[in-house]
């Protein structure tokens, strides 16, 4: 039986391969593929780059956090990634325990800042939305009411000069 | 006309167009439906209680002042926070004896795309039950005790769904810097909170 495996299928069995976890009868049919097609070949690489890098026995000093890890997993909880980093990451946290607890830790935490401020919107009595527009209309009413008022000054102020002169010359 | 239930029933979207067009009631109803989101914001931006009613309303009157000058109404999110947060600069002006810088003009960083806030369905079971008093108060605390630059990021991210780009214009930063803080944040918040998960 002469086995061909396709790109996609290297794909999914990827994650097995690099964990050295792929059944022995698959993996010279995975081996096999890898030398005829760069392309997976690149793949695997830079897959097993990203683990190396986060792979808790190259991070001797795990009590302090890994300050690039947190801003990455920070980023990507927020969909802030490009997609290339995106899909490195989300690799990354299935295959590293230490990421994958780091990353639930921070989304227990967003979970718990919610509903924290869940309560304070809840807790919350006051309604000022009738105060507010009726404060705005106030304004609005005094300056219509004030302009109004110089606008009749003006007139009858007018009425008086030209008044004034009709007299002083009839 | 549309009646008090109709105004109930629409989007900030649509009271806010409603707005711009010197529908009162729909004014009344947008305040009321964004009140509570900005007191829950401004009280986790102060570092105290003093002060919160008072801010709370003062931004809700400019809002109230200056919808019809919102150009985008999609961009209203975005343009709430800004007069949030400048608000809140310039209480903290106001407190070192500065003079205040008001700005309400607002441009959306990226008009075409969506902004998406999420807003917790009503109807749906919440997962987990609303926390304690002394839990909110701890979380409050811990908040209000990050430095003020990680404090407003996070908040702005975490409360009001802002991304890193819409920070970042809000409060005069680059992206990366907003994504320094942000996680930054988060980690000074883990190590004061971790008794609370």
């Amino acid at each position: 039986m002469n086995i061909q495996f396709t790109c996609n299928q290297i794909e999914s069995l990827i994650g097995y391969f690099i964990e050295g976890k792929l059944a022995p009868s698959l993996l010279e049919f995975f081996n096999q593929h890898l030398k005829k097609c760069p392309k997976c070949r690149k793949k695997v690489e830079q897959l097993q780059k990203v683990i190396t890098k986060y792979a808790p026995e190259n991070n001797p000093h795990e009590s302090k956090p890994d300050k690039e890890l947190i801003g990455n997993l920070s980023a990507y909880m927020d969909n802030e990634l490009d997609t290339g980093e995106n899909v490195k990451i989300k690799k990354m946290t299935i295959l590293n325990p230490n990421a994958r607890q780091k990353l639930e830790s921070m989304y227990k935490f967003k979970k718990l800042m919610h509903n924290a401020y869940e309560k304070t919107k809840n807790d919350t009595k006051f309604d000022y939305s009738k105060s507010i527009v009726a404060t705005l209309n106030e304004g609005q009413g005094y300056t219509t009411t004030y302009f109004r008022n110089i606008i009749i000054l003006f007139v009858l102020l007018l009425i008086a000069v030209i008044t004034g002169f009709i007299y002083l010359y009839f | 006309m549309p009646n008090k239930n109709d105004y109930k029933k629409m989007k900030i979207d649509e009271l806010v167009v409603l707005s711009q067009q010197e529908d009162f009631s729909a004014l009344e109803e947008l305040i009321r439906k964004v009140q509570k989101d900005v007191f829950a914001t401004l009280s986790y931006m102060l570092k105290s209680n003093e002060n919160l009613y008072d801010l709370t309303q003062e931004v809700l009157l400019k809002l109230a002042r200056n919808i019809s000058n919102l150009h985008n109404p999609k961009c209203f999110q975005g343009w709430l926070n800004h007069i949030i947060t400048n608000t809140y600069y310039d209480y903290l002006r106001k407190l070192k004896n500065k003079p205040p810088v008001i700005s309400i003009e607002y441009s959306c960083p990226s008009q075409d795309s969506e902004i998406n806030i999420e807003i917790p369905d009503k109807h749906s079971k919440p997962i987990e039950k609303c926390i304690t008093n002394e839990c909110e108060r701890q979380v409050k605390k811990a908040i209000r005790g990050l430095p003020e630059v990680f404090r407003i990021a996070i908040v702005l991210r975490e409360f009001q769904g802002l991304s890193y780009e819409e920070i970042a214009s809000t409060t005069n930063s680059s992206i990366g810097t907003v994504k320094s803080r942000i996680s930054r944040a988060r980690m000074k918040l883990h190590e004061d909170l971790k008794n609370y998960t």
